[in-house]
């Protein structure tokens, strides 16, 4: 087997079925008026830019909020999941399904849900990352702690301290630039999934963008647009910076 | 303290699919403490499960480890064991990103709370403690590097080693602790564990693959087979006493001075066993000049306060030679020598700077011995000028790094201390590495055959053939009795002590009979000869200019120029006495010494040898051979020759060559610069005669065979053998490009080297 040859047959021989069965081969036209459209986002109307930045602060805000809290409980639950500790397996197994069941419930549900529970606004998209980014991390945390070594924990064991506390710290403390690696992916992507919760009322620069969206401001709309790049951008650099000062 | 480690009918098996391997099969040993025991065996043993299951991080299907009496049949849970089982792991065991302080602070997170592993916070005792460790173990000013990417290997291991040593455990394990270490570091590692065990008296028991080490540090070793472990018994040799000392020098002189001495004063004195010369030294921060000097690698230094005193404790030990079983057995007159002595290391700066100076090898090991005397009593903070005197354990052997022969062969010496535990001796050196090996008899010399020796230590110790002098002595002696006229004896590289030991010799000489001696001192590639008869010996002509000569720490150009002085002087003699022949040898040979000193030398140097030694060169040339000269010159052009020591310069002796091949009568072809450059090995003795080398005209191209009629049967040269050793890579040679030629050769003899003068009588004249 040459290297990507399976990849190749693969897509090969899928791409046309699925651009089939897709539809989306017969979809291949454009509007009449698409030109027409494009020429009401053009300039950009910047009066809204403030408001589009604080909103996108709020979205900011929304995503830490969503995964900051997930992120310290998954590192126990990923730790117990992981099981280091040769526990019996159904308090691991408990973990593991449970998360599992959690991370199937799409996010868009688990939203709505809350939106129902709280009303709108930033509360159901933050609880909704928060549910959604526990069972996520657990998982990520856990495979990190199983792929551990586990000779330093040994060592550390081997003086007498705390089985628990000697697993967590001594595994948090190998593998910290890795969790929080994890941890900002999952922040990037909470960015991205609260943006996508705005459509359906969870606040933040999401929610704007639809909402000018769907009162045809499209010269708004483009500004949004900019703000969100520019803030996904801001957060990847910061983000380099941080695992890089952790190092 | 737990007093003992008690493992009965361990038994463990690992099932796969379709096979069971038993790991332990009802395993039983006790283990002390303070005892090291070294734990061998063949991979996949199941050593390092030993180890898991006494530390609880493995569980045995059968049996108990029990580390106190009121351990129960099912042996101690994980809570009883932990904390008292150090763990010292061949991948070290630290915890990456962590600060080497807060890795050795983690070794008291037993008795702490949780939260401060949590933390990593650790009270203002632990971290005192942590760092005063640390500084212990030489990682001063390391403690706030991270143990992943800031430490060494070896610093690593030595952290690992201070997180144990915070710990404060009763049992140490440690689990092939210096397989993932470099030779030095591994030592190191061994001295600092060997010495936690036993001074602090825990149960040690370390997995190791190196036997040699084994042997070395172990206070018994056991061997871990087909999961049973079974006690290894060492094997070690009695020596009569054990050697002390600073230096070749010392020794040697030490060795004819004290000989009879010894015998006289020690009823027991075994003649079989390899003898051995005491000299107490009370600090072992003061290691003769020589040993000093080889150990800093022999650079340039003047006026080496260890030297000065190193020259002093020699002119000391000479006066009273007489009473040397009373200098053995008390310390107190040397004490107060050293005392006296002080202000010369004082006029130094502190110990400390020179050590790092002159000793850097020796820091590892000395330095941290006397660390852990001082941490047994502490309080006792003169120890470095104080009477710590460091008990020194069956199998330990100090310091044999980078010494001149010590180097290769005492290492593989066991044993050689095994009294000195109880007689609390401070070991600092012996150099008498090649004499202890015993090898002599290998050799299975007959009278009159002639042996050949290649003066490289190395070399020697890799052959494994090195001889003790004094059993030469006895094999010359025993020739003597015989009735031969004159035994000569070229002694390449063990040429000083047996030199010295020579002059025993001296009375059994009959009239008329003669003992002469040419040799290369292995430690200073020092040429010396001696002669001796009933009535004269003139290897104390030569022991005038031995302390010069051999004198390491002069410079490079101070001892060619001493060496030169001494040639001059000896070649004037020797031709005042009408000798010729044997001293363009020694020309020949001296000029490899000097083309190494002088290739060796730097510029500074240069300058020197330019100025004092050219003159004194020059004067030399008179005593050699032209003809001589210009077949080197012509074998050098040719690419034939390369003058260095050990090799060619023994081939050409005078306006003779003689040339070794040991023959059955066989015709056998050999190219010129395999003949010359393996000359060592095999005995010929072609000799041509007159003032046209045979091999002259020849200066074949390379590879070019040149064919020498060996039609003779032996050589019969009376009563000349050479001491040392032969070469590997003469070995080698020998089997590659002598083939089968010379297999019945070798057991007739091994070679050849000739050259005193010519024989008086009974040389072969070997037909071309």
């Amino acid at each position: 087997m040459k290297p990507f040859s399976g990849l190749l047959v693969f897509s090969c021989v899928l791409i046309p079925l699925a651009a089939v069965v897709s539809g989306a081969v017969f979809d291949l036209r454009m509007s009449d008026g698409s030109v027409d459209f494009f020429r009401q986002w053009w300039p950009p109307d910047t009066t809204h830019l403030g408001v589009a930045v604080e909103e996108s602060a709020k979205t900011v805000a929304i995503a830490y909020l969503g995964t900051i809290f997930s992120a310290w409980l998954a590192v126990p639950l990923g730790l117990v999941m992981a099981n280091p500790f040769g526990l019996r397996p159904w308090l691991p197994l408990a973990i593991r399904s449970s998360i599992t069941a959690l991370r199937t419930i799409p996010e868009l549900v688990l939203a709505l849900v809350f939106i129902v529970l709280c009303g709108l606004g930033a509360m159901p998209a933050i609880l909704t990352l928060c549910v959604h980014n526990l069972a996520v991390m657990t998982k990520l945390f856990s495979e990190k702690f199983e792929a551990c070594d586990e000779r330093p924990s040994e060592a550390i064991l081997i003086t007498g301290s705390n089985v628990f506390v000697t697993h967590l710290f001594v595994k948090v403390r190998q593998l910290e630039p890795i969790l929080l690696s994890d941890y900002f992916y999952r922040l990037e992507v909470g960015i991205r999934t609260s943006l996508l919760l705005g459509v359906v009322g969870g606040g933040g620069v999401g929610q704007l963008l639809v909402n000018h969206f769907k009162s045809f401001q499209y010269r708004l709309v483009v500004v949004d647009v900019a703000v969100i790049c520019v803030l996904i951008v801001v957060l990847e650099v910061a983000g380099i910076c941080i695992r890089r000062a952790v190092r | 303290m737990i007093s003992s480690l008690q493992v009965k009918d361990l038994s463990l098996s690992f099932h796969s699919k379709d096979k069971t391997t038993v790991i332990f099969d009802q395993l039983s040993a006790e283990f002390k403490a303070g005892e090291l025991t070294a734990i061998v065996g063949p991979s996949g043993a199941g050593k390092s499960t030993l180890l898991r299951v006494i530390s609880g991080f493995q569980r045995p299907q059968n049996g108990t480890v029990q580390i106190r009496p009121s351990d129960g049949v099912s042996g101690p849970s994980r809570e009883i064991r932990k904390g008292e089982c150090g763990f010292i792991f061949q991948d070290f065991g630290v915890v990456p990103r962590m600060t080497a302080l807060e890795t050795v602070c983690s070794g008291a997170l037993g008795r702490l709370h949780w939260s401060c592993g949590l933390l990593g916070l650790y009270p203002r005792a632990i971290q005192e403690h942590a760092k005063s460790i640390l500084n212990d173990l030489g990682l001063k000013g390391k403690e706030a590097s991270r143990v992943d990417i800031h430490l060494s290997g070896g610093e690593k291991q030595r952290t690992a080693i201070g997180r144990t040593l915070m710990q404060e455990p009763s049992i140490l394990l440690a689990d092939e602790p210096i397989a993932n270490l470099d030779h030095a570091a591994a030592i190191n590692v061994m001295d600092i564990l060997q010495s936690v065990v036993l001074s602090r008296g825990l149960i040690g028991l370390v997995v190791l693959h190196d036997l040699e080490i084994a042997r070395q540090y172990a206070s018994r070793i056991m061997v871990l087979k087909e999961g049973r472990l079974t006690e290894a018994h060492l094997e070690r040799k009695k020596y009569n006493l054990v050697i002390v000392g600073g230096g070749v020098g010392a020794i040697s002189t030490l060795h004819h001075v004290t000989r009879p001495l010894t015998e006289a004063a020690f009823p027991g004195f075994d003649r079989q066993s390899p003898f051995k010369i005491a000299l107490v030294e009370r600090n072992l921060d003061h290691i003769g000049g020589g040993t000093a000097f080889s150990l800093a690698g022999g650079k340039g230094l003047f006026n080496n306060p260890y030297r000065l005193l190193h020259e002093r404790l020699r002119e000391w030990i000479w006066t009273r030679r007489e009473s040397i079983s009373s200098l053995l057995a008390e310390t107190d007159g040397f004490s107060a020598w050293l005392d006296a002595n002080k202000p010369v290391l004082e006029s130094a700066g502190s110990e400390e700077d020179l050590a790092e100076v002159y000793f850097p090898r020796i820091l590892g090991g000395l330095w941290l011995r006397n660390m852990a005397a001082e941490s047994l009593d502490q309080g006792a903070a003169e120890h470095r000028h104080g009477s710590v005197s460091v008990d020194l354990f069956e199998g330990e052997v100090d310091l044999v790094e980078k010494g001149g022969s010590g180097r290769f062969n005492v290492a593989p010496v066991n044993g050689l201390t095994g009294m000195a535990g109880q007689n609390r001796w401070s070991l600092f050196n012996f150099e008498l590495g090649p004499f202890i090996r015993g090898a002599w008899q290998d050799l299975q010399l007959e009278a009159d055959q002639v042996v050949v020796a290649n003066g490289e230590t190395e070399r020697t110790a890799q052959a494994g053939m090195v001889s003790l002098p004094w059993e030469l002595r006895d094999d010359v002696l025993r020739r003597l009795k015989k009735g031969a006229e004159c035994v000569r004896v070229i002694s390449l590289g063990t040429g000083s002590i047996f030199l010295e030991s020579l002059w025993e010799l001296q009375t059994v000489l009959r009239d008329g009979q003669k003992v002469q001696m040419v040799g290369l001192s292995s430690t200073g590639q020092v040429p010396m000869r001696g002669e001796l008869s009933r009535h004269y010996c003139n290897s104390r002509y030569q022991l005038k200019h031995f302390n010069q000569i051999l004198s390491a720490s002069l410079s490079p150009a101070l001892r060619l120029q001493n060496l030169l002085n001494w040639l001059v002087e000896e070649y004037e003699a020797a031709e005042a006495e009408g000798y010729s022949r044997y001293d363009v040898w020694t020309t020949v040979l001296e000029s490899a010494v000097l083309n190494e000193f002088v290739e060796s030398l730097d510029p500074h140097h240069r300058t020197d040898y330019d100025l004092y030694c050219k003159p004194k060169l020059r004067e030399l040339t008179r005593f050699t051979n032209p003809a001589l000269v210009d077949l080197c010159a012509e074998l050098q052009a040719a690419g034939r020759v390369s003058l260095r020591s050990g090799g060619v310069k023994s081939v050409l002796f005078g306006d003779e060559i003689h040339l070794g091949v040991v023959s059955d009568g066989r015709e056998i072809s050999l190219s010129a610069d395999v003949l010359i450059g393996s000359l060592p090995k095999h005995l010929l003795s072609v000799k041509a005669t007159g003032h046209t080398p045979r091999l002259s005209g020849v200066a074949p191209a390379k590879n070019q065979k040149v064919v020498v009629d060996a039609s003779y049967q032996s050589v019969d040269t009376p009563n000349l053998f050479v001491i040392g050793a032969r070469s590997s890579r003469h070995n080698s040679c020998r089997e590659t490009q002598f083939g089968a030629a010379f297999r019945s050769g070798e057991e007739v003899a091994t070679s050849i080297l000739t050259g005193l003068s010519a024989p008086e009588a009974g040389g072969a004249e070997i037909a071309h």
